[in-house]
């Protein structure tokens, strides 16, 4: 079985990068500002398009079983 | 400003593919001790692509009659043929941007809680770049040739974040076998290329070979009818390069007999976890059935077809093998693994049933609530300090309430219940098993994506009741994930839920609500995505309800199993130990493959090398240096250094020349 060894048992192999960015720093808040960007243009670009079908769409006659695999 | 110019839409999407091919160089190059600048490269250039996406989206959206964009570069030219390498931006195209820009950008924000203490921070952020970029290049491509190149760097890609923490010997041995098995499937996709290419050589005539789609019919359909009224290309002939194609697409999107790397492709980071199995690398392979769907046709376009029942039969028994698995995975992760394998199972039903549209609708829900999904479980495991097994969590609900919200979302949307995403779309792919006919077991394809809907509902809430519900098992100190973690998990959840309403009509939901006469209503998901000309179908109320009541059965089954213990679960394991040993050793298939290995290929490579290398070739080297020592052997008595003897030779030889000569004068003339 796999062990996820994340951040907490990772034992710093073959790299020089250093220091850990605290929680709460600004590249914190900015990251969740992004998300929350997302998340707002994601809904907002989602309604627009179910809107843009319209209620004025023309109903279509209900497609017969036989029509949809006579290929 | 952007603007609605086919110029502006091929540049923007030149963009979203290139820029993250620019951050990961930069950060391998000179950013890599700066944790804040990798970070900000990496999610700076997501964040690029998925604004322009979104424009693009919106332009398609509005001026249907403009696509689909594309623009071709020369690559390669010869007088027999010529490689090109462009972007292709139509309506496929646009949605798998938006799924793959979306989901990469919150998995980046995501690791930057996760990967924090990491020293290899900056590592992951260049390959996650490097990733997006391939992924992306992948889904911009023109033609078969081009999708190819960036189909093995997504492979190249997967195989360093699987390995990520490379000094883990199960980590190495993991992305060893994710990259060997796409091998093999690689192999079967580059001889179907070459098949096909073979059988359609002479319809390209200098224009860019392979290519999906172009205004003057010199795209994949075009050589597939040329060939076959050229007679080059029959239906058989076509239905075997399908599957040879196919082989990529069962290799990268992990289905049986290929999917036995991804359960281990675990062993790489959660964040990554979440990428290949939601966005990038496993949704590669259903987008090429998608984007090159005339190849699994007949020659004259019909999708009655028995490429397309290949790929249905492949799915429908891979969605099927996979639940059994995930019902007895005590491994958070590897649980949500095959349920992956499942859904992709899902998807290829509804492509190779001729439900095009319901095919990409499922990859396209499914993205959102599968990262997610993986997102909360990588939060848990961050939470209990690298727990992974549900038999040690329990009771999270009070101490994770937003992981364990967003959880329960994912999975009830997957489950299929009524009203969230996942259950419109494998709605519709039931309803096109039901319908399924080709061959004497098509009737049993629909009943057999029944059963798995059963199954999924099973499964994925016995993963919610054992992890979140009941009292804690564990030792470590369970606490909530940081707000730049949790964020991403409200994003991802909001379209898990709503995502599905675009694959359905308000009012055809009304009409079987309120038990009228179902009728045909368009909707926008249909309306934008298709294949040939658009068709909208009326809800199939006996299908929803069915769906809906066995997922109900297997909820119900799961709560009284896990929650209130009623013990049913250890009654049917014990019952039949076989059975539960075949579904927790995932039906021995690497036993199979190991033994396989060990006792057939293992064995015929030393035979072979015996014969040919040990026999022929080494006793090939022997003969040749024995011939030399036995030649120079008998020259070296001629070699004595008196002048005499050498004259003497000289002589010899002129004189016999010139008799030779003399005698051929004489007797053939000349």
């Amino acid at each position: 079985m796999g062990h996820d060894s994340h951040s907490h048992d990772s034992h710093g192999h073959g790299s020089s990068e250093s220091g850990i960015i605290p929680e709460g720093s600004l590249q914190d808040k900015s990251l969740t500002l992004i998300a929350l960007l997302v998340l707002i243009l994601m809904t907002t670009s989602g309604f627009q398009w179910s809107l843009s079908m319209g209620s004025a769409a023309p109903e279509m006659p209900a497609e017969t079983e036989s029509e949809h695999h006579a290929e | 400003m952007f603007d609605f110019s086919p110029n502006a839409i091929l540049s923007a999407a030149q963009w979203i593919v290139l820029v993250p091919f620019l951050a990961a160089t930069i950060i391998i190059l000179f950013a890599r001790c700066n944790k804040t600048l990798s970070m900000s490269l990496s999610v700076g250039a997501v964040l690029y692509g998925f604004i322009h996406s979104l424009l693009i989206l919106d332009v398609l959206r509005k001026h249907p009659e403009l696509q689909p964009y594309q623009v071709n570069y020369d690559w390669f030219v010869s007088s027999a043929f010529k490689l090109s390498v462009g972007v292709l931006v139509d309506n496929l195209a646009a949605v798998m941007l938006i799924v793959v820009c979306a989901v990469s950008l919150l998995v980046q924000i995501y690791t930057h809680g996760y990967m924090r203490e990491d020293p290899g921070y900056s590592r992951f952020y260049s390959y996650l770049s490097l990733f997006t970029g391939s992924m992306l290049g992948l889904v911009v491509s023109t033609n078969l040739f081009q999708m190819y190149m960036f189909w093995e760097l997504v492979g190249v890609c997967s195989y360093f974040l699987i390995g990520f923490w490379f000094y883990k010997p199960s980590a190495a041995a993991a992305c060893l076998k994710a990259f060997v098995i796409n091998r093999i499937g690689d192999f079967g996709f580059l001889v179907g290329i070459l098949m096909f290419f073979a059988a359609t050589f002479g319809f390209w005539n200098g224009h860019s070979i392979l290519a999906f789609t172009d205004p003057n019919g010199i795209d994949l359909t075009g050589a597939i009818k040329w060939a076959a009224a050229n007679g080059s290309l029959t239906a058989a002939s076509l239905t075997i390069i399908s599957i040879f194609v196919f082989m990529g697409p069962m290799a990268k999107s992990a289905q049986a007999p290929l999917h036995v790397w991804l359960p281990d492709a675990l062993e790489g980071p959660t964040p990554i976890s979440a990428l290949i199995h939601a966005a990038t690398m496993v949704a590669a392979g259903v987008y090429l059935v998608a984007r090159a769907y005339p190849i699994w046709l007949t020659p004259d376009g019909s999708t009655h077809s028995a490429g397309l029942a290949v790929v249905a039969w492949v799915g429908g028994l891979t969605a099927f093998m996979a639940a059994t698995i995930a019902l007895t995975q005590f491994d958070i992760k590897r649980a949500l693994a095959w349920s992956t394998v499942s859904q992709l199972g899902y998807m290829f039903v509804g492509l190779g049933c001729g439900a095009y549209t319901a095919g990409m609708f499922h990859l396209f829900n499914h993205a959102f609530f599968k990262a997610m999904l993986f997102l909360c479980s990588g939060a848990v495991i961050h939470g209990l300090a690298g727990e992974q097994d549900m038999r040690k969590m329990g009771g999270l609900w009070k101490k994770m309430p937003i992981t364990a919200w967003c959880f329960l979302i994912g999975t009830i949307s997957i489950s299929g219940v009524p009203g969230f995403s996942g259950f419109f779309s494998k709605d519709e792919i039931i309803a096109s098993a039901n319908h399924f006919s080709f061959g004497l077991m098509s009737g049993l394809l629909g009943p057999i994506m029944t059963l798995t809907a059963f199954l999924t509902a099973f499964y994925m809430f016995r993963m919610f009741f054992m992890t979140f519900t009941g009292t804690y098992r564990g030792e470590a100190h369970a606490h909530e994930s940081p707000l730049v973690m949790t964020m991403p998990l409200v994003a991802l959840a909001v379209p898990s839920v709503i995502s599905g309403y675009l694959g359905v009509n308000p009012k055809a939901l009304m009409q079987v609500i309120s038990f009228q006469t179902p009728t045909a209503f368009p909707n926008v998901f249909t309306q934008f995505l298709h294949f040939g000309h658009v068709e909208y179908e009326a809800l199939n109320p006996t299908v929803m309800l069915v769906s809906t009541v066995v997922s109900l059965i297997g909820i119900a089954l799961a709560y009284n199993c896990y929650v209130q213990k009623s013990g049913i679960n250890e009654k049917i394991a014990k019952l039949s130990p076989p059975l539960y040993n075949f579904s927790f050793n995932k039906w021995y298939f690497d036993e199979l493959y190991l033994g396989l290995v060990n006792k057939v290929i293992l064995p015929l490579y030393r035979a072979v090398w015996s014969l040919v290398d040990q026999f022929i070739v080494d006793n090939l080297v022997n003969l040749t240096s024995l011939l030399t020592v036995g030649s120079g052997e008998a020259l070296r008595y001629t070699e004595n250094g008196r002048g005499q003897y050498y004259a003497m030779v000289i002589f010899a030889c002129v004189a016999g020349f010139s008799l030779i000569f003399l005698l051929y004068r004489t007797y053939v003339g000349g």
